[in-house]
């Protein structure tokens, strides 16, 4: 009757040990995954972004707008998002603002790249500053 | 516990794997884009693409693999007028107007080494442009 009970009590010892070794695998597993997804996503957007960007006419008057739809696209998905719509428009990825993102404009392509984004990822906190970049040439019509 | 550790690891590898392929596509895309551009039926226009590529790869704005922090460094380009044979360095440029872009990065794995023995793999991604008129469009 003792000796059964001590084997219980181990059993519950070693299940506790292995709990918390599989949740801290687990968290760590997730964490990583996330960032990956997350990264895969602002890729995506960004190459979406660069891309808008070079198909677009150049010009004092039409740069300033462009700059805000790449952004828009950027962060939300799409160019002129509708900020009163319901439910709430959100970025694509938590945390990312219009401020993070970053264009130049080079007379012959379009670079987009974040600045100063932590992708926040449950335990750790990735800091993304210049990557990821795409840069793509300016294919607008006959634009030299 | 192997299996626990395999299935997380092949989350985890194969999670890499995608990001590398999105990255190293969009330097394709980019790239064949900016190759097809220069293409104008000369040969200068044609040494000019042929290092196109190269140049996206490099400088202050150069796109990168591995989560942004790798240059790329394996990028093959190729022509072609009719789509169905490429060529590395053609003879006379007049109507080639096919760019076809391949960049191919060695992934490293961690997990996956307790199935099979091997440290890294191959991935790859590839694109092609058309030029146009005054303007070049991808196609593939």
């Amino acid at each position: 009757m003792t000796r059964r009970r001590t084997e219980a009590g181990s059993a519950l010892i070693e299940f506790a040990g292995s709990l918390i070794l599989l949740s801290v695998m687990f968290a760590g597993v997730f964490e990583i995954g996330y960032s990956f997804y997350a990264y895969g996503e602002l890729v995506t957007a960004v190459r979406a972004g660069a891309r808008y960007a070079a198909l677009q006419p150049r010009g004092p008057a039409s740069d300033p707008l462009v700059a805000k739809a790449v952004r828009n696209l950027v962060v939300y998905g799409e160019p002129s998002p509708d900020f009163r719509s319901k439910p709430l428009i959100k970025p694509i990825i938590p945390g990312l603002t219009a401020d993070h993102v970053e264009l130049i404009n080079s007379p012959d392509a379009s670079t987009v790249s974040l600045h100063g984004f932590e992708l926040d990822a449950l335990f750790m906190k990735l800091k993304l500053d210049g990557r990821p970049t795409v840069t793509f040439p300016v294919t607008a019509g006959a634009a030299q | 516990m192997t299996l626990l550790l395999g299935l997380a690891g092949l989350g985890i590898d194969i999670g890499r794997m995608y990001v590398i392929r999105a990255e190293l596509q969009s330097f394709t895309d980019a790239a064949a884009l900016s190759a097809a551009m220069e293409l104008n039926g000369t040969d200068s226009g044609l040494a000019r693409a042929r290092t196109g590529a190269g140049r996206l790869a490099n400088g202050p704005h150069a796109m990168r693999w591995d989560m942004g922090t790798q240059a790329i460094t394996n990028i093959a380009t190729t022509f072609s007028s009719d789509r169905a044979s490429w060529q590395e360095r053609p003879k006379g440029a007049s109507d080639f107007r096919f760019v076809r872009v391949v960049a191919t990065q060695a992934a490293p794995v961690i997990f996956l080494r307790i199935f099979q023995p091997l440290t890294s793999t191959n991935v790859a991604a590839s694109s092609i442009a058309a030029k146009t008129e005054a303007s070049a469009r991808l196609i593939q």
